[in-house]
């Protein structure tokens, strides 16, 4: 299995370009989760969380404040294309979830579904609290037990995605340049 | 942070998934705790914050509302309620469905709109 790599001795140049494609490569997956159709039996608003994957793997290789960088652009996408409210909602579900997975990652005892399944929780549940605070009321909270249940299953499939898609995304790095 | 080979799951892996089902086992218990069977459910529309509506899910009614330069239609009809229309560029209240049992919400959240059934067996709070 090959290593993710914090790079530290790059150019800001070469390292501004590299963030840059993540950060395209985030807000692209963030579209393309926002084409798939509601299905019925899922929650409402549960969203597969496929940028996770990106700021996952950037928490790993370019560190926390880079990857924390990637999500804000990512929201400000979604402040371009879905207004306000989402951009809210991104914005938490996004920062929350980078720091929690930059954590796991770096106690060194997860895998990555853990890392994953923990990227999910807490996106999710970042967006279930900024919707109670801004629908001024908690009557939603029994939406909270599907939501967990919807998070370990998306947290695994990002994970899982990010264990297949490893190679790939080093193969990018690598491209840009020796460590 | 070093270079490491990535595994795909570890023990700490199974921890925190069993924890999270946990919680989620926990807070079903709390909140269907009592579910009763049919009984007087009210579906409750709560306009940024406060309550704005109140339908018996008994009484067939429909209601329109703006807020926040959103329009929401919703309606109470043969047991349920739901948001049948909405003005929001998301429409996540409107694929939330029809509402049935206490706890079941629909929220337009660019509205602030939240629309929850409640019932005479939902405790509104639970302390020991």
């Amino acid at each position: 299995m090959p290593l993710p790599i914090e790079h530290t001795e790059w150019p800001a140049a070469r390292r501004t370009a590299f963030l840059g494609l993540l950060t395209a490569q985030a807000v692209a997956l963030s579209a393309l989760e926002s084409m798939l159709p509601a299905l019925p039996f899922l929650p409402p608003g549960g969203k597969a969380g496929f940028s996770n994957i990106i700021t996952m793997y950037a928490a790993s290789s370019a560190g926390l404040p880079a990857a924390l960088t990637i999500a804000f652009l990512k929201s400000l996408f979604v402040l371009l294309t879905r207004g306000g409210t989402a951009f809210l909602m991104s914005l938490a579900g996004g920062v929350v979830s980078t720091l929690l997975m930059a954590l796991l990652l770096k106690s060194g005892r997860f895998g990555l579904i853990g890392v994953g399944v923990g990227g999910a929780l807490g996106h999710n549940l970042a967006q279930f609290f900024v919707a109670v605070w801004l629908t001024g009321t908690p009557a939603i909270a029994a939406y909270l037990p599907v939501l967990l249940l919807f998070s370990l299953f998306s947290g695994t499939v990002t994970g899982f995605l990010l264990y297949l898609l490893l190679p790939a995304l080093l193969r990018q790095e690598r491209a840009f340049g020796p460590n | 942070m070093k270079a490491r080979a990535w595994k795909l799951l570890r023990p700490a892996d199974v921890v925190l998934i069993a924890a999270a089902l946990a919680a989620a086992a926990v807070l079903c218990y709390l909140f269907f705790f009592s579910e009763n069977g049919p009984g007087e459910y009210v579906a409750v529309v709560t306009v940024e914050g406060e309550e704005y509506a109140r339908l018996p899910l008994s009484q067939n009614q429909t209601i329109e509302l703006e807020s926040r330069g959103v329009a929401l239609t919703v309606e109470s009809k043969d047991g349920t309620a739901a948001v049948v229309y909405a003005g929001c560029p998301d429409q996540i209240c409107v694929h939330a469905g029809r509402l049935s049992w206490p706890g079941d919400s629909a929220v337009c959240l660019p509205a602030r709109v939240a629309l929850t059934i409640e019932g005479e067996g939902m405790p509104d709070a639970v302390t020991y």
